[in-house]
């Protein structure tokens, strides 16, 4: 190769980044651009396969595989853009230890629980599996079987599972990993305002003159989103940053206010907030008046742990969300005890930061945007926190329009699309229904042609449950999909390895890779990732964004959605229903739940003729009609007409994704308010229609203290998280090895006192301990972390490290999502 | 004859501009590493060369490492079997 041709092609990257960043080059750097000598690369969009923001990539393909990922110019998120984890999408499928065979532990050519891993046919898996589900629900009925499913699976996948588990087994025991990530997001969104998800959109990030982070680390966790975030804060010198976290890291560097609180204390700092805006005169008083409700929400809730835990025992109303109407009079009074003196006292914040912080919200002149991640969720009043957090949002009426509003930002890429929107969860059907409503359970059976009775009306085991029920032998086929939840849960020593290794349960991993659950189940089901399939996920924005199967997968690999749908056939009608419910709808007796839940004339109502002949699409030739297509809309019947319209599915696959509701294919950017949301009638400016009498809840809460706080014994906080690096678990990013080798071990981030005082220095071997267990790690006292004193963080990617081997299992009483960021541990060298 | 790569990848680096002057010449003084143009609000253009994709890895780490450097994102990449 010649000098020239080098030369060109850095002449072709300068001018894709320039255009990107939307600057000019100069002219010495821009006159060697000449038209590429084109590969034979095959480009298609695809959304990337890691978090929540929802970015589009173009995915290149060459003789059958993945070669090259690039942003998409032209998608509304990324902008070009690319991460780094995106930036090597198109390694993560190519892992030496890719699985494509399914494994059982035998001996002696049988399964045998106490057995080693053997390849068998998926005949013989399914056959070993079918035994298993039909003994169990033989024995103790749908509630001995269940699922843990994903925030990552597509659309239709969430969906086919949904109806095997809920209509099929009759069984609520199906949850997502989600629950980890979003469900006191839920919680906060339902309770508020009485319908799931942001009303704001990422247009805010280019409208908004105060960016508010609370307790997120948007430069390495959505980094994309921050880059537009950076990009507004450095072309408008009036526009603040203002970043609050328990420990300082890489978005510090842009603020302007940054905040170190102590954890749980962030409840203090909100409620001051409130009382500062009111104190101040800064009410939008009309706004107040025409849109809110005032409550009060009864108080010690208890922890979410076992119910005979002493914590527990000892709460007044342990998982009560009641509630009861006030005043704003009432409701000024209670938070006026909140005042500066108190939220400096709580969270060790000086009083001039708070402050700031509060008047930002208060001018009206300013338009604010608050953003979260897991520091609230992952909370044991997560649910709480939310409320309070659009209790500032709503006395001062900045919500539902361009440039102001809270927003919480999600973790997985279908974390709204297939957890929220499908309703995965154990409580949940879809489009906001829920299984304890009767109304709502007779929507789901008219529209899924199913008997009245069918779905049971008890919510199922959530997440943690879960585990603890396998630990019982109350939960007994157990089915873990698309997630790794063995290295993700919580007290895993105690409560999650017990259950999995139980003689009494039979438990079902898929995954593309031997993930730590998958080695510690009994049959792994080798999956197919990502663009090995056609799929469909929601971003955080409402956006909901298709791709088409791009390669096959590995010989031997399948789908979720091909292994949820083969497996139904398994199972006659007689063998999971009642007599009684039979008898309710006799033509479906002799049918398999393959016949009564998706060829039932509608998710089979599209034919192969709509896949074109040169388009992979494995699921849709194998069950031999457009699969994908007819779940989609399916599912899709259940929200149109009632604010969470999604669009046809052919628009999908030529759009970039469209924010839902989607009414005469027109996608909403702000909901709730007149001129963008169609639901919100003429002449009323705003209106929450989550809720009967369209007005959103203000709810007086107070602070109260973490399940676990440090003690003389266990004197250092430990918060969890994530690193830039890796995504959630690592089982596709520590596969890539430039991704690996970058941050290739966890370690213990903590402050060079912390550490001087334990008699260990930088690299150190430690042991870090709680009451639940230990793991050995090493001390780092400098780099992209740095705790205060008192608190130490700890990454959760490392499978040789597990960190939840220590974390406490307590949880939200409400969203029952577990809080990862505060438990006691104490650090000692290792000797 | 021996085959080597040859990686070429774009960035756009987000920086607060008063710290123009340092982070241009630390990423100048990389190996492998030149910094194009920044505009006046603090965007960098980068381009990176390296025989292989990890440098361009360890790279961009560098650059996330300066202080100063606020976002990094990647936006294109191309390489070539290169015959020495």
């Amino acid at each position: 190769m010649k000098f020239t041709r080098r030369e060109f092609m850095k002449a072709q990257a300068a001018a894709s980044a320039a255009a990107v960043a939307g600057i000019a080059l100069p002219a010495t750097a821009s006159n060697l651009i000449a038209s590429q000598d084109l590969t034979k690369i095959k480009w298609e969009k695809a959304p990337c396969r890691f978090c929540g923001t929802g970015c589009s990539v173009l995915v290149g393909t060459q003789h059958g595989r993945v070669v090259a990922t690039q942003g998409d110019p032209e998608s509304p998120v990324n902008k070009g853009l690319n991460c780094v984890k995106g930036y090597f999408l198109s390694k993560i499928m190519y892992g030496k230890d890719r699985l494509t065979t399914p494994l059982l532990r035998m001996s002696n050519g049988v399964y045998d629980k106490n057995g080693d891993f053997e390849p068998v046919s998926w005949d013989a898996a399914f056959d070993i599996m079918a035994d298993k589900f039909k003994d169990a629900l033989k024995k103790k009925g749908p509630t001995s079987v269940g699922m843990f499913g994903s925030g990552q699976w597509t659309l239709w996948e969430g969906y086919a599972a949904s109806k095997l588990m809920k209509a099929g087994f009759r069984t609520n025991n199906l949850d997502p990993n989600a629950r980890h990530c979003m469900a006191s997001a839920v919680g906060g969104f339902m309770r508020t305002f009485g319908i799931d998800e942001p009303m704001g959109c990422y247009d805010d990030l280019e409208n908004a003159d105060v960016f508010v982070l609370w307790g997120s680390n948007m430069a390495e966790m959505h980094p994309i989103l921050w880059s537009r975030l950076a990009d507004r804060r450095l072309s408008n010198p009036d526009v603040s940053v203002h970043v609050l976290s328990t420990y300082t890291h890489r978005s510090f560097e842009l603020a302007d206010n940054g905040m170190i609180f102590t954890p749980q204390s962030d409840l203090a700092i909100l409620n001051f907030i409130a009382n500062y805006i009111i104190q101040n005169d800064a009410v939008d008083k009309d706004f107040v008046e025409k849109h809110i409700n005032f409550r009060k929400g009864v108080t010690d809730i208890g922890y979410g742990l076992r119910p005979t835990d002493p914590l527990q025992k000892a709460a007044e109303n342990p998982d009560s969300g009641a509630s009861s109407p006030i005043s704003f009079v009432e409701f000024a009074e209670y938070v006026s005890e909140f005042d500066v003196d108190y939220a400096v006292k709580m969270s060790g914040v000086p009083a001039e930061k708070l402050i700031e912080l509060a008047k930002v919200y208060a001018d009206p002149a300013k338009r604010v945007v608050s953003y979260w991640t897991m520091g609230f969720n992952q909370h044991t009043r997560g649910v709480w926190a939310n409320n309070l957090m659009y209790n500032v949002h709503l006395l001062t009426g900045k919500i539902s329009k361009p440039g102001s509003g809270p927003f919480s930002l999600t973790g997985q890429p279908s974390a709204c699309g297939t957890a929220r929107e499908v309703g995965t969860f154990s409580h949940r059907l879809p489009a906001d229904l829920v299984v304890a409503n009767p109304k709502h359970r007779a929507i789901a059976e008219k529209l899924w042609k199913l008997p009245e009775g069918t779905i049971e009306p008890k919510p199922g085991y959530h997440a943690v449950l879960q585990n603890r029920m396998l630990k019982d032998s109350k939960l007994n086929a157990y089915w873990v999909m698309c997630n790794n939840n063995v290295q993700a849960g919580a007290n895993i020593n105690e409560e999650i390895i017990p259950g999995y290794r139980n003689p009494e349960n039979f438990i079902v991993v898929s995954d593309p890779y031997p993930t730590v659950t998958a080695q510690m189940g009994d049959l792994i089901l080798p999956t197919a990732m990502w663009v090995e399939k056609e799929g469909a996920y929601g971003n955080a924005e409402r956006r909901t964004q298709f791709w088409h199967q791009q390669v096959k997968a590995p010989e031997g690999a399948k789908s979720d959605l091909w292994q949820l749908v083969e497996f139904s056939k398994r199972f006659k009608i007689e063998e999971v229903w009642t007599e009684d419910l039979i008898a309710k709808m006799p033509e479906v007796r002799g049918k398999t739940l393959y016949d009564v839940l998706y060829k039932n004339g509608q998710v089979d109502a599209f034919g192969l003729e709509e896949v074109a002949d040169e388009r992979l699409n494995d699921e849709a030739r194998d069950f031999g009609f457009y699969i994908q297509k007819g779940l989609f809309e399916e599912y899709a019947s259940f929200g149109r007409g009632h604010g969470h319209d999604l669009g046809p599915f052919d628009q999908y696959h030529e759009a970039r994704g469209l924010r839902w509701p989607v009414v005469d294919g027109k996608e909403t950017l702000w909901r709730f308010r007149e001129g963008y949301d169609p639901y919100v009638e003429k002449g009323s400016e705003v209106q929450f229609y989550g809720h009967s009498d369209k007005k959103a809840v203000i709810f007086a809460l107070p602070y109260e203290p973490p399940a676990e706080s440090p003690d003389e014994e266990y004197d250092l906080w430990l918060s969890t998280g994530r690193v830039l690096e890796h995504w959630h678990s690592g089982s596709m990013t520590r596969r890539v090895p430039e991704l690996y080798k970058a941050f290739p071990d966890a370690v213990v981030f903590m402050h060079p006192d912390d550490a001087k005082a334990r008699g260990v220095r930088r690299g150190d071997e430690i042991v870090l301990a709680s009451r639940r267990g230990e793991l050995t790690s090493r001390v780092e006292t400098r780099g992209r972390n740095r705790p205060p004193r008192g608190l130490v963080f700890m990454p959760w990617f490392d499978a040789k490290q597990l960190v939840n081997k220590i974390t406490l299992d307590a949880t939200d009483p409400l969203s029952k999502q577990t809080d990862y960021k505060k438990c006691a541990v104490k650090i000692t060298k290792k000797v | 004859m021996k085959t080597e790569e040859l990686h070429v990848s774009s960035l756009i680096v987000h920086i607060r501009p008063e710290k123009r002057q340092e982070i241009e010449k630390s990423i100048n003084l990389l190996d492998g590493a030149e910094l194009i143009t920044v505009s006046p609000i603090g965007k960098a253009v980068v381009v990176l060369e390296a025989p292989h994709q990890r440098v361009i890895m360890e790279v961009i780490d560098t650059i996330n490492a300066l202080d100063g450097v606020l976002s990094t994102g990647l936006v294109y990449h191309e390489f070539e079997k290169v015959e020495s």
